[in-house]
């Protein structure tokens, strides 16, 4: 590996910290076009070699969902969270990124489609030293599959004897004692977590990105523009729901996932 | 340039008068339609079928230049050079001014080595602006072939091939597996044309060849980046000095042999026969000094065929891997016994983005992936890495920065495409031969490294 993991991992977070330029490269692993303005649009610009990976194209395979958005289609939907999301690139890094792939998964059905993606996670994450993701914690059942498809990639990387990225996360969203709480992380015991705040101009510019998601105006009014925080991925027990959080999406719903990622490791 | 033209017997086709085919007959009355029903069916192999159409055509419009021109390109094509003389004659007599077939006669002629008459022929081109580069061009490459002759190629081609320092593809083989088992440093570069067209200095030999060599350095600029944009940048030609360091600091170079230089004069290839010839006139010199080993620049293709990168990847050692294709890495991890330490993208050679399809990766390779990758490389030692790359003319300096840092470096090219299903180059159509996952012949001998030979 041109970094080992370990390595990598404090370099790309002492590098976040100190609001400096980060040269390795490092993926971005986003459930939704949007996640990656909510959970690193304040020093996504210090990403110099940036591979951004869409694994959802935002649009839900229900069309009530398009239709509540303004669109008559699911595809013209997801065509334009696209177009929203270059449009938010353009702010955040001026376009400026190593590569870019969607994975064209509709929205909400990740775990339906977990072994492709696991798999082609696998061709991706190979190419680069760190990869920042959703934490597993229960908000939204896309997040917790990427983060699960993020860690199992990881893991068989690591088992093939290749070269495997170090796993970071960024913040999402989750429920705790009934509440919704946005830019943390639930708590991880010997997880340490750093925290960036945004300069005036990396908060003007995570603003504007935000303004780039037309359609999801009503969701990200839910997000500051407050610090980032970071820190390495524990290593899930995907066996077990979220530990110190709610499911919001419901157990049910998480057993559903459980299975799915239960059949893609075995 | 066109891929090797295999050598046929003079056909006995072109005078026969048979019965009009299937694309005359959807030609109608139509010289042109002819002409492009002709090509059609020429580029789909059928040649029998594009030279009736186009004898057709030359006896219901025996004053129209097109079917004696296209005829003459078959002819040629077909090794019939004396038929090809007649036909662009015939041509050139229908119409004295036609663009087209003045540049082939052109090449033609010198092809066959009557460069004065080709010389000549320069003089039947409009005297337009348009055109004076073009003639300009064409004079130079018929002046280069005068000035460096086949014969001096061939020469210098014979000296490489003959030289104790020209390996087999066995010995290349063992040398790499020499180099990994002993964890010293190795590089294997390949010349090619695109690498020729930047060795020479337009400004060398009094310039008299200046309009030829830029233009081919634009093309394969065209070629590399989409853009020749670069061409007289200030930066990018400075890494020439750079890459002319790389050649004699390689453990082995693949160069032209003489086979591509008999093909290149023939057809009067007007990048082939500076380029390749160019690249020799390069390396000769190092024969008779302390430096790099040398094979063939279709190394590659041959490393592949015999199985020898097979044995490579399956040796245990670590791999590192720099290429175009995003998911060639993991298909490399997945085969057992391959272990891959690195994998480092850099953007597609333009020409070839929608066969290559979609990569994600924007921009160019030059400058922006190349920082980004010179700095991953630079980021630890690499000794005991065998890092496959390819990744075209700044590919040598990746092998040159790798094998700088203890690693064993070999220039793989276009194979990297066909492993990842993709027939860039001709010689790749057949792209069964060359799956990654392909069952490769045994060992000879068992052989891995030329120790274990002595053994």
């Amino acid at each position: 590996m041109t970094i080992d993991p370990a390595t990598a991992r404090e370099r790309v977070l002492g590098a976040l910290a100190a609001r400096e330029p980060v040269n390795l490269a490092v993926a971005v692993v986003t459930a939704h076009p949007d996640d990656e303005t909510i959970g690193l649009g304040g020093v996504m610009a210090h990403l110099r070699d940036l591979t951004l990976l869409q694994l959802t194209d935002g649009a839900p395979l229900d069309p009530a969902f398009a239709a509540h958005a303004g669109f008559p289609t699911r595809q013209a939907y997801a065509a334009a969270r696209r177009g929203e999301l270059v449009d938010a690139l353009a702010v955040l890094i001026e376009g400026r990124f190593t590569r870019q792939a969607f994975y064209e998964i509709p929205d909400g059905r990740l775990a339906d489609h977990l072994a492709v993606v696991v798999e082609r996670l696998v061709e991706d994450l190979i190419c680069v030293d760190a990869v920042l993701t959703h934490p597993y914690e229960g908000g939204h059942f896309d997040h917790d599959a990427a983060a699960f498809a993020v860690q199992e990639a990881c893991t068989r990387l690591a088992r093939q004897g290749s070269h495997a990225p170090a796993r970071l996360e960024f913040t999402s969203y989750h429920r705790l004692h009934g509440q919704l709480r946005t830019g943390r992380f639930l708590d991880a015991p010997g997880v340490p977590e750093i925290v960036v705040p945004l300069t005036p101009e990396a908060a003007r510019r995570k603003e504007a990105a935000f303004a780039c998601h037309r359609s999801q105006t009503g969701n990200l009014g839910l997000f500051g523009f407050g610090p980032e925080r970071f820190r390495p991925a524990p290593i899930y027990d995907v066996s077990q729901p979220p530990p110190g959080g709610d499911v919001m999406y419901g157990l049910d719903v998480w057993q559903g996932l459980r299975r799915a990622f239960a059949a893609v490791e075995s | 340039m066109t891929g090797l033209v295999p050598s046929l017997a003079p056909p006995a086709w072109v005078e026969r008068h048979d019965a009009p085919r299937a694309g005359w007959a959807r030609a109608g009355a139509d010289p042109v339609a002819a002409v492009r029903a002709a090509e059609a069916l020429r580029d789909r192999g059928d040649i029998l079928g594009a030279a009736a159409i186009l004898t057709e055509l030359c006896r219901v419009f025996p004053h129209l230049p097109y079917g004696w021109r296209e005829r003459a390109i078959l002819r040629q094509r077909a090794g019939d050079a004396a038929g090809a003389a007649r036909d662009f004659a015939r041509a050139r007599a229908a119409d004295p001014g036609d663009l087209l077939t003045l540049i082939q006669s052109v090449r033609q002629l010198a092809g066959a080595g009557r460069l004065d008459e080709a010389q000549g022929c320069l003089s039947g081109f409009p005297t337009t602006p348009a055109q004076e580069r073009r003639v300009a061009r064409l004079g130079q490459l018929v002046a280069y072939m005068r000035r460096h002759p086949e014969a001096e190629a061939m020469r210098l081609a014979m000296a490489v091939r003959t030289s104790p320092r020209h390996l087999d593809t066995a010995a290349v083989e063992a040398r790499i597996g020499d180099a990994l088992a002993d964890r010293s440093p190795f590089s294997l570069i390949r010349l090619g044309d695109g690498e020729g067209a930047w060795i020479s200095d337009p400004d060398e030999e009094g310039g008299r060849f200046r309009d030829l060599y830029r233009h081919n350095r634009k093309r394969i600029l065209e070629t590399w980046f989409g853009t020749d944009g670069l061409v007289d940048r200030w930066d990018f030609l400075d890494l020439r000095q750079r890459f002319l360091a790389t050649i004699p600091a390689a453990t082995v170079v693949g160069v032209t042999y003489p086979e591509r230089i008999r093909h290149e004069y023939a057809i009067a290839s007007p990048d082939g026969v500076p380029c390749c010839t160019n690249v020799l006139r390069h390396v000769v010199p190092l024969l008779s000094q302390d430096g790099p080993s040398f094979c063939t620049h279709d190394i590659h293709l041959d490393l592949h065929l015999s199985g020898a990168l097979n044995r490579l990847l399956s040796s245990g050692h670590p791999i590192g891997l720099i290429s175009c294709h995003p998911a060639l890495a993991a298909a490399l991890a997945r085969r057992p016994g391959t272990r891959v330490a690195a994998a480092l993208l850099v953007p597609e050679e333009k020409r070839f983005t929608a066969v290559i399809g979609a990569t994600g990766m924007p921009g160019s390779h030059y400058p922006d992936a190349f920082v980004r990758v010179m700095a991953r490389l630079r980021s630890r030692d690499w000794t005991g890495v065998l890092w496959l790359v390819a990744a075209g003319y700044l590919g040598k300096l990746y092998c040159h920065e790798i094998a700088a840092r203890g690693g064993v470096a070999v220039d793989i090219g276009s194979i990297a495409d066909a492993w990842s299903g993709k027939a860039t180059r001709p010689g790749l159509a057949d792209l069964a031969r060359y799956r990654l996952d392909g069952a490769s012949p045994p060992p000879r001998g068992g052989r891995m490294t030329s120790r274990d030979k002595a053994l």
